[in-house]
Protein backbone atom coordinates (compact mmCIF):
# COMPACT_ATOMS: atom_id res chain seq x y z
CA UNK A 1 0.00 0.00 0.00
CA UNK A 2 2.75 2.43 1.04
CA UNK A 3 4.74 1.37 -2.01
CA UNK A 4 1.77 2.10 -4.28
CA UNK A 5 1.35 5.57 -2.74
CA UNK A 6 5.06 6.24 -3.19
CA UNK A 7 4.82 5.19 -6.85
CA UNK A 8 1.73 7.40 -7.33
CA UNK A 9 3.49 10.37 -5.72
CA UNK A 10 6.49 9.88 -7.96
CA UNK A 11 4.56 9.85 -11.21
CA UNK A 12 2.45 12.79 -10.03
CA UNK A 13 5.43 15.02 -9.33
CA UNK A 14 6.04 17.88 -11.77
CA UNK A 15 9.79 17.59 -11.25
CA UNK A 16 9.76 13.93 -12.19
CA UNK A 17 7.49 14.60 -15.17
CA UNK A 18 9.87 17.25 -16.44
CA UNK A 19 12.86 14.97 -15.94
CA UNK A 20 11.09 12.11 -17.70
CA UNK A 21 10.19 14.45 -20.57
CA UNK A 22 13.86 15.45 -20.85
CA UNK A 23 14.73 11.80 -21.46
CA UNK A 24 12.90 11.93 -24.79
CA UNK A 25 15.60 13.83 -26.68
CA UNK A 26 18.58 11.61 -25.87
CA UNK A 27 16.49 8.50 -26.46
CA UNK A 28 15.20 9.87 -29.77
CA UNK A 29 18.81 10.50 -30.73
CA UNK A 30 19.93 6.97 -29.81
CA UNK A 31 16.97 5.47 -31.66
CA UNK A 32 17.54 7.69 -34.73
CA UNK A 33 21.29 7.12 -34.86
CA UNK A 34 20.92 3.36 -34.53
CA UNK A 35 18.30 3.27 -37.30
CA UNK A 36 20.67 5.19 -39.59
CA UNK A 37 23.55 2.85 -38.71
CA UNK A 38 21.28 -0.14 -39.41
CA UNK A 39 20.23 1.25 -42.77
CA UNK A 40 23.89 1.66 -43.72
CA UNK A 41 23.78 5.47 -43.82
CA UNK A 42 27.26 5.64 -42.25
CA UNK A 43 28.72 2.78 -44.28
CA UNK A 44 28.33 -0.93 -44.62
CA UNK A 45 27.92 -3.06 -41.49
CA UNK A 46 28.29 -6.77 -40.86
CA UNK A 47 25.27 -8.92 -40.03
CA UNK A 48 26.51 -9.25 -36.44
CA UNK A 49 26.81 -5.48 -36.12
CA UNK A 50 23.33 -5.13 -37.60
CA UNK A 51 21.98 -7.57 -35.01
CA UNK A 52 23.41 -5.59 -32.08
CA UNK A 53 22.44 -2.21 -33.54
CA UNK A 54 18.91 -3.54 -33.94
CA UNK A 55 18.89 -4.43 -30.24
CA UNK A 56 20.04 -0.92 -29.31
CA UNK A 57 17.22 0.48 -31.43
CA UNK A 58 14.60 -1.77 -29.83
CA UNK A 59 15.81 -0.96 -26.33
CA UNK A 60 15.71 2.79 -26.93
CA UNK A 61 12.24 2.48 -28.52
CA UNK A 62 11.09 0.52 -25.50
CA UNK A 63 12.41 3.23 -23.18
CA UNK A 64 10.61 5.87 -25.26
CA UNK A 65 7.36 3.92 -24.85
CA UNK A 66 7.98 3.78 -21.10
CA UNK A 67 8.67 7.53 -20.98
CA UNK A 68 5.41 8.25 -22.82
CA UNK A 69 3.47 5.95 -20.52
CA UNK A 70 4.98 7.50 -17.37
CA UNK A 71 4.11 10.96 -18.63
CA UNK A 72 0.53 9.89 -19.32
CA UNK A 73 0.09 8.30 -15.90
CA UNK A 74 1.60 11.38 -14.26
CA UNK A 75 -0.60 13.74 -16.25
CA UNK A 76 -3.84 11.93 -15.44
CA UNK A 77 -2.96 11.49 -11.77
CA UNK A 78 -2.03 15.18 -11.48
CA UNK A 79 -5.17 16.39 -13.17
CA UNK A 80 -7.32 13.85 -11.28
CA UNK A 81 -8.88 12.95 -14.62
CA UNK A 82 -10.79 16.17 -15.12
CA UNK A 83 -12.52 15.40 -18.36
CA UNK A 84 -14.25 17.68 -20.79
CA UNK A 85 -17.05 15.54 -22.18
CA UNK A 86 -18.48 16.49 -25.57
CA UNK A 87 -20.01 14.73 -28.59
CA UNK A 88 -17.13 13.35 -30.65
CA UNK A 89 -16.77 11.39 -33.85
CA UNK A 90 -14.76 8.35 -32.73
CA UNK A 91 -14.07 7.39 -36.37
CA UNK A 92 -12.38 10.73 -36.97
CA UNK A 93 -10.14 10.20 -33.91
CA UNK A 94 -9.27 6.70 -35.14
CA UNK A 95 -8.24 8.21 -38.48
CA UNK A 96 -5.96 10.71 -36.69
CA UNK A 97 -4.39 7.90 -34.67
CA UNK A 98 -3.75 5.93 -37.86
CA UNK A 99 -2.07 8.90 -39.53
CA UNK A 100 0.19 9.26 -36.50
CA UNK A 101 1.05 5.56 -36.43
CA UNK A 102 1.29 5.09 -40.19
CA UNK A 103 5.13 4.90 -40.16
CA UNK A 104 4.97 1.95 -37.76
CA UNK A 105 2.26 0.23 -39.83
CA UNK A 106 4.37 0.66 -42.92
CA UNK A 107 7.54 -0.55 -41.18
CA UNK A 108 5.85 -3.86 -40.32
CA UNK A 109 4.04 -4.04 -43.68
CA UNK A 110 0.69 -4.41 -41.92
CA UNK A 111 -2.65 -4.30 -43.68
CA UNK A 112 -5.16 -2.09 -41.99
CA UNK A 113 -8.90 -2.30 -42.59
CA UNK A 114 -12.00 -0.68 -41.17
CA UNK A 115 -15.48 -2.16 -41.04
CA UNK A 116 -18.23 0.26 -40.10
CA UNK A 117 -21.90 0.97 -40.67
CA UNK A 118 -22.61 3.93 -42.93
CA UNK A 119 -24.01 6.00 -40.04
CA UNK A 120 -21.99 6.17 -36.84
CA UNK A 121 -23.42 8.07 -33.90
CA UNK A 122 -21.15 10.48 -32.01
CA UNK A 123 -19.94 9.33 -28.61
CA UNK A 124 -19.82 11.36 -25.41
CA UNK A 125 -16.16 11.54 -24.45
CA UNK A 126 -13.17 13.71 -23.68
CA UNK A 127 -11.23 14.19 -26.91
CA UNK A 128 -7.76 13.91 -25.39
CA UNK A 129 -8.60 10.92 -23.21
CA UNK A 130 -10.30 9.02 -26.03
CA UNK A 131 -7.41 9.78 -28.37
CA UNK A 132 -5.02 8.34 -25.77
CA UNK A 133 -7.16 5.20 -25.45
CA UNK A 134 -7.34 4.63 -29.20
CA UNK A 135 -3.66 5.45 -29.69
CA UNK A 136 -2.58 2.92 -27.06
CA UNK A 137 -4.86 0.20 -28.44
CA UNK A 138 -3.79 0.62 -32.07
CA UNK A 139 -0.13 1.01 -31.03
CA UNK A 140 -0.39 -2.25 -29.06
CA UNK A 141 -2.03 -4.02 -32.00
CA UNK A 142 0.91 -2.96 -34.18
CA UNK A 143 3.49 -3.91 -31.57
CA UNK A 144 2.09 -7.40 -31.08
CA UNK A 145 1.39 -8.10 -34.74
CA UNK A 146 3.52 -10.29 -36.88
CA UNK A 147 5.07 -8.73 -39.96
CA UNK A 148 2.67 -8.51 -42.88
CA UNK A 149 -0.24 -9.25 -40.54
CA UNK A 150 -3.64 -7.58 -40.49
CA UNK A 151 -5.22 -5.15 -38.10
CA UNK A 152 -8.97 -4.59 -38.24
CA UNK A 153 -11.06 -1.88 -36.66
CA UNK A 154 -14.70 -2.78 -36.32
CA UNK A 155 -17.50 -0.44 -35.23
CA UNK A 156 -20.87 -1.61 -33.96
CA UNK A 157 -23.81 0.39 -32.67
CA UNK A 158 -25.22 -1.46 -29.61
CA UNK A 159 -28.30 0.25 -28.11
CA UNK A 160 -26.89 3.24 -26.21
CA UNK A 161 -23.23 2.33 -26.76
CA UNK A 162 -20.75 2.29 -29.59
CA UNK A 163 -18.46 -0.71 -29.66
CA UNK A 164 -15.05 -0.25 -31.24
CA UNK A 165 -13.00 -3.42 -31.65
CA UNK A 166 -9.30 -3.48 -32.48
CA UNK A 167 -8.39 -6.90 -33.77
CA UNK A 168 -4.85 -8.06 -34.41
CA UNK A 169 -3.23 -11.25 -35.61
CA UNK A 170 -0.50 -11.18 -33.00
CA UNK A 171 0.49 -13.44 -30.14
CA UNK A 172 -2.86 -13.08 -28.34
CA UNK A 173 -3.52 -13.03 -24.60
CA UNK A 174 -3.72 -16.28 -22.70
CA UNK A 175 -6.91 -16.91 -20.66
CA UNK A 176 -5.01 -16.76 -17.38
CA UNK A 177 -3.46 -13.42 -18.27
CA UNK A 178 -6.69 -11.69 -19.29
CA UNK A 179 -7.30 -10.54 -15.69
CA UNK A 180 -3.84 -9.01 -15.40
CA UNK A 181 -3.46 -7.04 -18.59
CA UNK A 182 -5.22 -3.94 -17.27
CA UNK A 183 -3.22 -3.79 -14.04
CA UNK A 184 -0.24 -1.51 -13.47
CA UNK A 185 2.89 -3.20 -14.86
CA UNK A 186 0.61 -6.14 -15.65
CA UNK A 187 1.88 -6.79 -19.14
CA UNK A 188 1.59 -10.42 -20.08
CA UNK A 189 1.79 -10.64 -23.81
CA UNK A 190 5.20 -11.33 -25.13
CA UNK A 191 5.89 -8.88 -27.92
CA UNK A 192 6.73 -10.49 -31.19
CA UNK A 193 10.44 -11.12 -31.02
CA UNK A 194 12.55 -8.28 -32.36
CA UNK A 195 9.92 -5.61 -31.88
CA UNK A 196 9.58 -2.91 -29.28
CA UNK A 197 8.40 -4.16 -25.90
CA UNK A 198 5.71 -2.98 -23.56
CA UNK A 199 6.04 -0.70 -20.56
CA UNK A 200 3.23 -2.49 -18.73
CA UNK A 201 1.48 0.85 -18.26
CA UNK A 202 -0.37 1.37 -21.54
CA UNK A 203 -3.41 -0.81 -20.82
CA UNK A 204 -3.48 0.34 -17.20
CA UNK A 205 -3.82 3.91 -18.48
CA UNK A 206 -6.46 2.84 -21.01
CA UNK A 207 -8.52 1.07 -18.33
CA UNK A 208 -8.41 4.10 -16.02
CA UNK A 209 -9.40 6.44 -18.84
CA UNK A 210 -12.25 4.20 -19.95
CA UNK A 211 -13.58 4.02 -16.35
CA UNK A 212 -13.43 7.81 -16.15
CA UNK A 213 -15.24 8.13 -19.48
CA UNK A 214 -18.04 5.89 -18.23
CA UNK A 215 -17.11 3.27 -20.78
CA UNK A 216 -15.79 -0.26 -20.68
CA UNK A 217 -12.84 -2.14 -22.06
CA UNK A 218 -12.61 -5.87 -22.64
CA UNK A 219 -10.25 -8.29 -24.26
CA UNK A 220 -10.97 -11.54 -26.06
CA UNK A 221 -8.39 -14.00 -27.10
CA UNK A 222 -8.84 -15.27 -30.63
CA UNK A 223 -7.58 -18.34 -32.39
CA UNK A 224 -5.14 -16.14 -34.21
CA UNK A 225 -4.51 -12.96 -32.22
CA UNK A 226 -6.58 -10.86 -29.90
CA UNK A 227 -9.48 -8.45 -29.87
CA UNK A 228 -9.58 -5.46 -27.55
CA UNK A 229 -12.91 -3.69 -27.61
CA UNK A 230 -14.24 -0.60 -25.93
CA UNK A 231 -17.83 0.44 -25.28
CA UNK A 232 -18.54 4.15 -25.24
CA UNK A 233 -21.76 5.95 -24.37
CA UNK A 234 -23.48 7.44 -27.38
CA UNK A 235 -24.13 11.17 -27.22
CA UNK A 236 -27.90 10.76 -27.43
CA UNK A 237 -28.86 13.97 -25.76
CA UNK A 238 -27.30 16.05 -28.52
CA UNK A 239 -30.05 18.36 -29.64
CA UNK A 240 -30.49 19.04 -33.31
CA UNK A 241 -31.15 22.64 -32.37
CA UNK A 242 -28.20 23.16 -30.05
CA UNK A 243 -25.96 24.25 -32.88
CA UNK A 244 -23.14 22.10 -31.54
CA UNK A 245 -20.65 20.94 -34.10
CA UNK A 246 -19.19 17.46 -33.85
CA UNK A 247 -15.49 17.76 -34.49
CA UNK B 1 17.23 20.92 -55.84
CA UNK B 2 14.65 21.08 -53.06
CA UNK B 3 15.78 23.30 -50.23
CA UNK B 4 14.68 22.64 -46.66
CA UNK B 5 14.98 24.83 -43.58
CA UNK B 6 15.40 22.65 -40.50
CA UNK B 7 14.67 24.52 -37.26
CA UNK B 8 15.79 22.41 -34.30
CA UNK B 9 17.54 23.73 -31.20
CA UNK B 10 19.10 20.49 -30.02
CA UNK B 11 22.36 20.24 -31.90
CA UNK B 12 22.73 16.41 -31.94
CA UNK B 13 19.17 15.93 -33.25
CA UNK B 14 19.58 18.76 -35.76
CA UNK B 15 22.77 17.11 -36.98
CA UNK B 16 21.12 13.70 -37.25
CA UNK B 17 18.16 14.92 -39.32
CA UNK B 18 20.41 17.16 -41.46
CA UNK B 19 22.70 14.27 -42.40
CA UNK B 20 19.75 12.05 -43.33
CA UNK B 21 18.08 14.78 -45.40
CA UNK B 22 21.35 15.54 -47.22
CA UNK B 23 21.85 11.83 -47.91
CA UNK B 24 18.35 11.82 -49.41
CA UNK B 25 19.44 14.58 -51.78
CA UNK B 26 17.96 17.70 -50.23
CA UNK B 27 19.73 20.99 -49.65
CA UNK B 28 19.44 21.73 -45.94
CA UNK B 29 19.74 25.04 -44.11
CA UNK B 30 19.64 24.87 -40.35
CA UNK B 31 18.61 27.19 -37.54
CA UNK B 32 18.55 26.71 -33.79
CA UNK B 33 16.25 29.60 -32.91
CA UNK B 34 13.52 31.78 -34.37
CA UNK B 35 15.73 34.73 -35.30
CA UNK B 36 18.22 32.57 -37.22
CA UNK B 37 15.31 30.84 -38.97
CA UNK B 38 13.88 34.17 -40.14
CA UNK B 39 17.38 35.31 -41.25
CA UNK B 40 17.72 32.17 -43.39
CA UNK B 41 14.32 32.84 -44.95
CA UNK B 42 15.41 36.40 -45.69
CA UNK B 43 18.47 35.26 -47.64
CA UNK B 44 17.60 31.92 -49.21
CA UNK B 45 14.77 30.38 -51.17
CA UNK B 46 13.24 27.59 -49.08
CA UNK B 47 10.68 25.03 -50.32
CA UNK B 48 9.83 23.39 -47.00
CA UNK B 49 10.29 24.18 -43.32
CA UNK B 50 10.71 21.51 -40.66
CA UNK B 51 9.95 23.24 -37.40
CA UNK B 52 10.44 22.19 -33.81
CA UNK B 53 7.63 23.37 -31.56
CA UNK B 54 9.72 24.11 -28.48
CA UNK B 55 12.50 26.57 -29.19
CA UNK B 56 14.45 28.91 -26.95
CA UNK B 57 12.84 32.35 -26.46
CA UNK B 58 10.21 32.16 -29.26
CA UNK B 59 8.35 28.92 -29.80
CA UNK B 60 7.47 27.36 -33.13
CA UNK B 61 3.93 28.76 -33.08
CA UNK B 62 5.33 32.29 -33.04
CA UNK B 63 7.45 31.50 -36.08
CA UNK B 64 4.34 30.17 -37.84
CA UNK B 65 2.52 33.42 -37.13
CA UNK B 66 5.50 35.43 -38.37
CA UNK B 67 5.52 33.40 -41.60
CA UNK B 68 1.89 34.35 -42.18
CA UNK B 69 2.81 38.05 -42.10
CA UNK B 70 4.83 37.88 -45.31
CA UNK B 71 3.35 36.86 -48.69
CA UNK B 72 6.60 35.16 -49.80
CA UNK B 73 6.72 32.96 -46.71
CA UNK B 74 3.00 32.35 -46.21
CA UNK B 75 2.86 29.60 -48.81
CA UNK B 76 5.88 27.61 -47.67
CA UNK B 77 4.63 24.26 -46.33
CA UNK B 78 5.65 23.48 -42.76
CA UNK B 79 6.12 20.14 -41.03
CA UNK B 80 6.05 20.37 -37.26
CA UNK B 81 8.48 18.06 -35.48
CA UNK B 82 7.92 17.92 -31.76
CA UNK B 83 8.50 15.83 -28.68
CA UNK B 84 5.03 16.85 -27.53
CA UNK B 85 2.25 14.65 -28.96
CA UNK B 86 -0.11 16.57 -31.24
CA UNK B 87 -3.07 15.79 -29.02
CA UNK B 88 -1.38 17.59 -26.10
CA UNK B 89 -0.94 20.80 -28.09
CA UNK B 90 -3.99 22.98 -27.74
CA UNK B 91 -4.29 23.84 -31.42
CA UNK B 92 -7.18 22.69 -33.60
CA UNK B 93 -6.63 21.02 -36.97
CA UNK B 94 -8.23 23.96 -38.78
CA UNK B 95 -5.68 26.32 -37.20
CA UNK B 96 -2.77 24.09 -38.23
CA UNK B 97 -4.16 24.18 -41.77
CA UNK B 98 -4.46 27.97 -41.71
CA UNK B 99 -0.83 28.15 -40.62
CA UNK B 100 0.08 25.94 -43.60
CA UNK B 101 1.21 23.05 -41.38
CA UNK B 102 0.96 20.03 -43.67
CA UNK B 103 2.06 17.39 -41.18
CA UNK B 104 2.65 17.11 -37.44
CA UNK B 105 5.35 14.57 -36.60
CA UNK B 106 6.02 13.20 -33.13
CA UNK B 107 9.79 13.09 -32.69
CA UNK B 108 10.08 9.83 -30.71
CA UNK B 109 8.38 7.89 -33.53
CA UNK B 110 9.97 9.88 -36.35
CA UNK B 111 13.21 8.15 -37.14
CA UNK B 112 15.25 9.98 -39.79
CA UNK B 113 14.05 7.70 -42.62
CA UNK B 114 10.44 8.30 -41.53
CA UNK B 115 11.00 12.04 -41.91
CA UNK B 116 12.38 11.48 -45.42
CA UNK B 117 9.34 9.28 -46.25
CA UNK B 118 7.01 12.02 -45.03
CA UNK B 119 8.75 14.60 -47.25
CA UNK B 120 8.63 12.28 -50.26
CA UNK B 121 4.89 11.70 -49.74
CA UNK B 122 4.37 15.45 -49.58
CA UNK B 123 6.31 15.99 -52.80
CA UNK B 124 4.31 13.22 -54.51
CA UNK B 125 1.04 14.81 -53.40
CA UNK B 126 2.16 18.20 -54.72
CA UNK B 127 3.25 16.83 -58.08
CA UNK B 128 -0.06 14.97 -58.69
Amino acid sequence: MAEQKFADDIVSSDLISTTVHELKSPLTLISGLSSMLKLGDFGEISSQQEHYIHRIMLTSDRLLTLVDSLLSVGKYKRDSLELDLEPISAASLVRQVCVELEPLLREKKLTFSVQRPRQLPPVMADRQALYQVLYNLVDNAIKYSREEGRIKIHYKHEEDKLRISIIDEGVGVSQKDIERVFKQFGTSRQPIQAHAGSSGLGLYIVKNLMDALGGEIHVKTLENGSCFYILLPIARQLSLFSGEVIR
Amino acid sequence: MISILLVEDEAPLQNLYRIKLELAGYEVRTASDAQTALDVLDHFKVHLIILDLLLPRHNGLMILQELQSYPDWRTIPVMMLSSIPKVDVNVRDAVWEQLNVVRYLYKPTTKPHVLVDAIESLIERHSE
